[in-house]
C-alpha cells in the first residue's frame, strides 16, 4: 500500500518537475486511506472495502485483483494528499496552457469569466469628476484644524505629533473632534444630495471627495506658508 | 450613476478564478496519475450477497454502487438520494464527483472531511425508478440541511435562478469557454452514469453564458425550424 502511495507521489513530482511531498511512512498512508474514504463514523461508511473485495472475487487472480481495486481507491487519496500537502506546486498559473501549444494555446485565464462591465469605467470617471467638484465646493468651508487633520492623515502622522498640534493651534483631542465632524459633514452632504444612489456608490463618492479635500488642504498649506518643520514634512509628499 | 468596478476585480471574480485553478490542479493530477493497473479488474456477474433493494431507501441516503458493470468496477461510484416519490416509485439521485473541488455552478461542496462525498454533481442528477437502480451498499446519510441545499441548487439550475448568496462559496466557477477541459470531465461523468442508469431522465447542462436564441461564433447557421417534427404522411 505504502509502496503504491509513494510511487504515485513520485510520479506526480517527476512529471510536474516539483519536489513533491516527500516519502510518506506506511502508517501514514493507511491512516490517510482510512480517514479520507470513510463516510461518517459508522461501520457501513467503509463500504469501499466491500467494493474492493467484491470486485476481487470476480477475478481469476484474487490477490492481484484485490491490489488493483485498492490502488484504484488509493489514487484518489493520493490526489487529495497532494492537494493538501504540496499546494504551492499544486497551484496552476493563470498563464499555463490548458489546451494546445504555441501562442494560440488556451490558458487558464481564457477560461475565467470576464466580469468587467464596459459601462463601469465610464461610471468611475463620472464619479471622480463629481467628487472633484464636491471637494472644490467643500474645501472653502474647511476650518484650520480640519485642514491640518487632513494633512496629518495624508502624512500618516498622529494628531499628537508636535508639528501637527502647533499647525492646528490646538490639542490632539480637538483636532480629532474637528476631523470627525468634517467627515460627518461630507457624509451628510453626499447622503442628502444623492440619496437615490445605492450605498456602495455613496461610499465610493465619500472616499473620493475626502481624497480631493485632502489634496486641497495640502495645496492650501503649501501656498499659505507654514512653519519650517511642517514645510519640511510637506516637502516629503 | 452606476457603481464603478474595483481596480482589483470583484470578489466573486477572484473567488471564481481561485476555484477554477484549484479544480484544474486536481484535473491535471488526475490525468498524470491516471494510468492505473487494470490487472484483475473484475465485474461481478453473479453477486454472492443479495443486493439491497431501492425500496427501503430514504431521502438523503448515500449509496455505493456494487461493481456489477464495468463502469461501477472502474472506481467506487457514490450516489445520493435527494428525493423519493413513493407513489410514482421514483427517486431523484445525484452522483458525487471524484474531485474535491466543485467544477461548475451545478456542483455543490458538501463536507470537507470525506473524499468520496465531498462534491455533489447536481447537474448530473436524474430521476430513476426504484427498480432501475443497480445493486448498491448503503454507506451513509446526508443531513436534512444538506439535502435542502442540494435541492435549492438543482431547482435553481432548472429554473435559471441565481445561486443564493449563502451557497455561492460552495458552488464551482461558471463554465463559458467551449474548449474548457471541464467539458471532457462532464462528458466522462455523464457517460458513466448513463451506463449505470440507462433508464434515467437526465438534465442537459448548458454553458453558463449560453444564449438560447443566438449562435456561437464557431457554429454554422441553424436550419430554419430544424427542430420541427415532419408531418405524418409527408416524409419522403
Amino acid at each position: 500500500m505504502a509502496a503504491h502511495f509513494n510511487r504515485y507521489v513520485r510520479k506526480y513530482s517527476y512529471r510536474t518537475n516539483s519536489t513533491g511531498a516527500g516519502h510518506v511512512p506506511a502508517g501514514e498512508c493507511v491512516r490517510r486511506l482510512e480517514s479520507s474514504m470513510a463516510i461518517g463514523r459508522r461501520r457501513d461508511g467503509k463500504a469501499y472495502k466491500q467494493w474492493i473485495s467484491t470486485r476481487a472475487r470476480a477475478a481469476t487472480d484474487d490477490l492481484s485483483a484485490y491490489e488493483s481495486g485498492a490502488v484504484l481507491v488509493l489514487r484518489d487519496v493520493v490526489r487529495d494528499y497532494l492537494r493538501q500537502e504540496s499546494s504551492p506546486h499544486f497551484m496552476v498559473s493563470l498563464n499555463e496552457s490548458v489546451a494546445g501549444v504555441g501562442p494560440h494555446a488556451l490558458t487558464v485565464e481564457d477560461l475565467v469569466a470576464d466580469e468587467s462591465e464596459p459601462g463601469g469605467l465610464t461610471a468611475e470617471r463620472e464619479l471622480r469628476e463629481l467628487a472633484s467638484r464636491l471637494a472644490g465646493e467643500l474645501a472653502a468651508t474647511l476650518q484650520k484644524a480640519e485642514r491640518v487633520a487632513l494633512v496629518a492623515r495624508r502624512l500618516e502622522l498622529p494628531f499628537h505629533h508636535h508639528a501637527i498640534e502647533r499647525a492646528a493651534g490646538c490639542r490632539r483631542s480637538s483636532i480629532s473632534e474637528s476631523c470627525r465632524k468634517m467627515v460627518g459633514r461630507v457624509v451628510a452632504t453626499i447622503g442628502r444630495r444623492y440619496k437615490s444612489e445605492d450605498a456602495d456608490t455613496r461610499r465610493r463618492l465619500v472616499l473620493l471627495t475626502l481624497g480631493g479635500l485632502s489634496d486641497a488642504a495640502v495645496e492650501n498649506m503649501r501656498a499659505g506658508g507654514s512653519e519650517p518643520e511642517m514645510a519640511a514634512l510637506l516637502g516629503a509628499l | 450613476m452606476k457603481t464603478p468596478p474595483s481596480p482589483k476585480g470583484s470578489g466573486r471574480g477572484v473567488r471564481n478564478r481561485d476555484k477554477l485553478r484549484a479544480w484544474l490542479a486536481e484535473w491535471r493530477a488526475d490525468q498524470l496519475l491516471g494510468e492505473h493497473e487494470a490487472a484483475g479488474a473484475g465485474v461481478v456477474l453473479g453477486l454472492r450477497s443479495r443486493p439491497k433493494t431501492a425500496k427501503g431507501l430514504k431521502e438523503g441516503a448515500i449509496v455505493l454502487l456494487q461493481p456489477a458493470c464495468p463502469v461501477a468496477a472502474a472506481r467506487p461510484r457514490y450516489l445520493a438520494v435527494l428525493n423519493v416519490d413513493a407513489e410514482a416509485d421514483e427517486m431523484l439521485v445525484a452522483p458525487f464527483s471524484r474531485f474535491g473541488c466543485p467544477a461548475v455552478r451545478g456542483e455543490l461542496l458538501m463536507r470537507a472531511d470525506s473524499l468520496p462525498v465531498r462534491v455533489l454533481c447536481l447537474w448530473n442528477a436524474r430521476r430513476v425508478c426504484a427498480s432501475g437502480l443497480p445493486p448498491f451498499w448503503k454507506t451513509g446519510r446526508l443531513t436534512a440541511k444538506e439535502v435542502a441545499d442540494a435541492i435549492v441548487i438543482r431547482n435553481g439550475m432548472a429554473s435559471g435562478a441565481a445561486v443564493p448568496k449563502q451557497l455561492e462559496h460552495r458552488v464551482g466557477p461558471p463554465l463559458q469557454h467551449p474548449l474548457d477541459p471541464r467539458h471532457d470531465y462532464i462528458a466522462d461523468e455523464r457517460h458513466w452514469l448513463n451506463a449505470c442508469l440507462p433508464q434515467a431522465d437526465a438534465m442537459q447542462l448548458k454553458r453558463d453564458d449560453e444564449p438560447s436564441s443566438y449562435l456561437l461564433a464557431a457554429e454554422g447557421k441553424a436550419q430554419y425550424r430544424a427542430d420541427r417534427k415532419p408531418r405524418r404522411g409527408r416524409t419522403r
